[in-house]
């Protein structure tokens, strides 16, 4: 069994590998050159030339004919725009098909996707004898641990039929949030009322060492949060230790994207709202009376 | 400049109910137009209608025969396009990302004569980002996703895209596809009149044998869709008294200084 | 009951985007500022609303009149205000439709369809409600036209209208004979004075006019010399129907309001829609909602066959979905209890609201006196 993994950020570099790697004798990264390469995680890394000027994507015949030559069972992919449109191409370039919002993988061939965003579970099998394709979200493999040499083989660019001119590229301002790697999470609904009234939700944060998320009906009704704040399918999937939901009514498509936390604990008013069936601990009180309280006893009480 | 926006006709999802072997019910649940489609079919007219002499709006959509709702084509072309084309035969139902775009790519070779093609973000159902650059590979032409902005200037596209990081700028000459993301344009509320004409633009409806299209064999098996188990939570619950709330407080405390710390 | 074809679908489709995208979110506000909301006339009339059920020669879509009633139903949930919109244009506009010549209707229809101009009926005055017969405003005939001189009151949307259909008593040899005229409100001899203090329905502005000695040419005059009583009442009519597409809004609202808060309020440990008594208003708030669609749907049948018993039928679906309605908001506050009281929760502005349906266009007192006397021609007689 071989396993190809593409992914731009060092913690899906290392979750993927590792996920690969309870399947795969041979785990092989496929490294973009904005890659953040991490030590001792795949037999090989094949490193994807890109001359200047040119867009990283378009490596993909380079990288297709790698995959014509290398025949992996099975590629891993990160969900990252670059690597949605590499992957794309390269796949179409096979002939293959793309599985993607792959939540569990029980096989190297074998994944479970998010239906509908995440009312339902569709499983899919690959055939064999094929390469099977898959967008995996992050925490699918939680438990598992990368190994390997990095074994480093340059790809050489190849040129693609067509061209795209890249005429300028510059970074993207984003909020100065960074939700899917954060250990601790305070999320925010509709029981919010004013944006000001977010301040006391901030210094909770800071008291907790929390980063400050959001619901879709913030996001898009008050745009008081930026995008990255965002916690839901179209949002960002969170994984923290802790995320504590304050005045969230718990919606399917924002419940699939922090199902992975570790402890989930709200506050809403109303003691029948969905999110209490996906809480470990759960107040019924008004998030207005608990977050000064928690202010107060955390100050009287610092973490360490 | 001929535009060719695609969509996919989905179930309504808010329809869509669960069987008691947690199995989806669709029964009598109507098909709409995927909600990221309605953005782009938005971000299209909007490029048309800022040249309408020059421009023209075609619709696509390849799917199984249940697609076959006359009420959602009228709102497709109700939304700015001239004609809608709907390819419609079962070999396509629960079609694979390689598959759907061999479909799409063959229905734009026999419409013909398309300079630009866009596409939405993802489907409603699976949203897989897929169709639009695994469609405009197979007709070797230039094509990028995640766009947030384009404008032609001649036969150059010169296009925006918002990428995780950057934000980066591109130009291609036509025909290229564009995936654009669903923030570039917010639908419209049609007005009575679009609704009124809508009926009288011409539908095109094909099968996958008028548009000399063989469908590549599936390389997934669908083992099942099943709406999930819950994960398993503790759901300790505090009362809204003075008491209950110190309860609360503490137990987050508690987390935090001893598991969660 | 009346199917509506699937454009018609579509378009009451439009209007629930409309209602939930737009308006929903300046509802209260427009209760509570107690304004003519023009933006919200703006997205109707940008949307095409006006142009509904208007003949398609000057720019109408010519759908049916019970699409039209249940777009105006589906305003009337977000906001009664915004729905008596298309009311006042309507009743404003349909003499023109209905007895205007061919010039009249390309000068006027088309303007107020794209919503450029705004008509108002100016029919009732202060010791005539809805009896044409006993109206006192006059039109005196000149050379060139005719003088009108009188007083109006509850003129709906009169501060911002461009113009008001009027109905005034031409003098010919002595005999009084009523007519309905075309009068731009512009004319520095209409007085519009400030809207009253009203109880509901703010936002929709109700005003006394003066018409002092104001000179209209003779193309003003719409049909003929006598015929304002039968224009006066097919205008009514399509009025009548409105009203009560607008108080069916309202039921549906409270309905929905109700249904919501009892669920999920709970008492003793259940949600207060258990309890029978609760329940039980809620069935009778839907039972009165489909009986008063059955009833505008009859009522418009009649009206565009012009029926003999067009007048009756038009009276009881007024009568009823009023009252319905009127009970429905009663009983959205009752189950709220005191939340229902407060201006927190929108059955409050519902309760105000629902009475406005059984006074406007005509008292439920006058409206059952015209079905009582069909009753006594067909037994008493």
């Amino acid at each position: 069994m071989k396993i190809f993994v593409i992914a731009e950020r060092e913690q899906p570099v290392s979750e993927l590998c590792a996920g690969a790697r309870q399947f795969a004798e041979e785990v092989d990264l496929v490294a973009l050159p904005t890659t953040q390469v991490v030590d001792g995680v795949a037999d090989k890394v094949y490193r994807l030339e890109v001359p200047e000027g040119r867009m990283m994507e378009d490596a993909y015949v380079a990288l297709a004919n790698l995959i014509e030559q290398e025949r992996p069972d099975a590629v891993f992919a990160e969900s990252s725009r670059r690597i949605q449109l590499l992957l794309g191409r390269t796949a179409a370039r096979v002939g293959g098909s793309v599985i993607s919002n792959v939540n569990a993988m029980p096989g190297a061939k074998e994944a479970s996707t998010m239906y509908f965003g995440g009312l339902a579970n569709r499983k899919y099998k690959g055939e064999d004898g094929t390469t099977s394709f898959f967008f995996v979200r992050p925490a699918t493999f939680p438990d598992a641990e990368p190994s390997g040499n990095n074994v480093e083989v340059m790809v050489p660019f190849v040129e693609p039929s067509y061209e795209v001119k890249r005429t300028e590229v510059g970074p993207r301002v984003k909020g100065d949030v960074d939700l899917p790697s954060a250990k601790r999470i305070v999320s925010v609904g509709r029981g919010i009322k004013e944006e000001k009234d977010l301040d006391m939700v901030r210094e909770l944060c800071s008291l907790i060492d929390a980063e400050l998320g959001c619901s879709r009906s913030i996001y898009e009704a008050e745009n008081w949060l930026p995008k990255e704040a965002l916690v839901g399918i179209s949002g960002s999937t969170v994984v923290p230790d802790l995320y504590l939901t304050l005045g969230i009514s718990g919606q399917a498509q924002h419940m699939v994207a922090c199902d992975g936390a570790t402890t989930i604990m709200c506050v809403n008013t109303d003691p029948y709202a969905l999110i209490f069936e996906h809480s470990d601990y759960g107040s019924k009180a008004d998030l207005y009376t608990v977050v000064p309280r928690m202010i107060e006893y955390f100050k009287a009480h610092p973490l360490k | 400049m001929n535009v060719l926006v695609c969509f996919k006709s989905v179930y309504d999802d808010v329809a869509i109910r669960t069987n008691s072997d947690k199995t989806l019910d669709y029964q009598a649940v109507p098909h709409i137009v995927s909600l990221y489609d309605l953005n782009a079919i938005e971000a299209a007219a909007q490029f048309v209608e800022a040249d309408p002499e020059d421009r023209n709006l075609i619709a696509l959509t390849v799917g199984d025969t249940k697609i076959h709702d006359t009420t959602m084509r009228k709102n497709v072309a109700a939304r700015g396009a001239s004609e809608v084309y709907l390819v419609m035969d079962d070999a396509l139902e629960d079609a694979e990302t390689h598959q759907t775009a061999q479909a799409v790519a063959a229905a734009v070779k026999k419409i013909g004569d398309i300079d630009l093609i866009i596409c939405g973000d993802g489907s409603a159902d699976v949203y897989a980002h897929q169709m639009g650059i695994q469609l405009g590979e197979i007709l070797g032409i230039p094509n990028v996703n995640a766009v947030i902005d384009f404008k032609a200037e001649g036969n150059t596209i010169k296009v925006t895209r918002e990428l995780d990081e950057e934000i980066e700028h591109i130009e291609v000459q036509t025909p290229a596809v564009l995936s654009v993301l669903s923030d570039m344009a917010q639908p419209r509320i049609c007005q009575v009149k679009d609704i009124m004409t809508a009926g009288r633009k011409p539908v095109h409806e094909l099968t996958l044998a008028d548009i000399q299209c063989e469908l590549p064999a599936a390389q997934y098996q669908i083992l099942e869709t099943k709406v999930p188990e819950p994960t398993p939570r503790k759901m300790v619950f505090f009362e809204a008294t003075d008491e209950g709330i110190d309860q609360f407080i503490e137990q987050v405390h508690t987390y935090l200084t001893t598991e969660g710390a | 009951m009346y199917e509506l074809q699937e454009e018609e679908r579509m378009i009451l489709s439009m209007v629930d985007s409309v209602c939930t995208d737009i308006i929903a979110d300046r509802a209260a506000e427009i209760d509570e500022q107690d304004e003519f909301p023009q933006d919200i006339y703006d997205v109707l009339a940008e949307q095409g609303l006006f142009g509904l059920a208007m003949p398609e020669e000057q720019g109408g879509f010519a759908v049916s009149v019970n699409c039209w009633a249940q777009c105006v139903a589906r305003l009337a949930e977000e906001s009664p205000a915004v729905a008596l919109m298309l009311f006042v244009a309507a009743i404003g506009a349909d003499a023109i439709m209905t007895y205007g010549t061919d010039e009249q209707k390309n000068t006027y229809l088309p303007e107020i369809i794209a919503g450029e101009k705004k008509i108002s009926f100016a029919m009732t005055e202060p010791n005539a409600g809805s009896d044409v017969w006993s109206l006192t405003t006059s039109a005196k005939p000149t050379e060139n036209g005719y003088v009108i001189s009188g007083n109006k009151m509850f003129i709906s949307n009169a501060e911002v209208a461009d113009l008001f259909c009027v109905f005034a008593q031409v003098d010919v040899d002595g005999e009084r004979k009523p007519a309905a005229f075309i009068v731009d409100a512009h004319d520095e001899r209409v007085v519009i004075s400030a809207h009253e203090q009203k109880l509901g329905l703010h936002g929709s502005p109700t005003c006394p006019i003066f018409f002092d000695k104001v000179e209209v040419a003779s193309d003003a005059l719409i049909g003929e010399v006598g015929q304002g009583a039968q224009i006066a009442f097919h205008a009514l009519n399509r009025g009548r129907i409105a009203l009560a597409a607008t108080a069916l809004g309202i039921t549906r609202a409270s309905l929905k309001a109700s249904a919501t808060y009892a669920e999920g309020r709970k008492q003793f440990g259940q949600p207060v829609f258990d309890f029978e008594a609760v329940s039980f208003m809620l069935a009778d708030m839907r039972i009165a909602a489909t009986a008063s669609h059955g009833l505008i749907d009859d009522a418009i049948d009649a009206f565009v066959n012009d029926a003999r018993d067009v007048k009756e039928r038009v009276a009881a679906a007024k009568v009823f979905c009023s009252d319905a309605a009127q009970q429905a908001a009663t009983n959205a506050v009752q189950i709220h209890g005191g939340y229902g009281f407060c201006k927190e929760y929108p059955v409050e502005r519902y309760y105000r609201d629902a009475k406005a349906f059984t006074i406007l266009g005509g008292t439920n007192q006058i409206q059952r006196r015209i079905i009582a006397d069909e009753v006594r021609k067909q037994f008493a007689l």
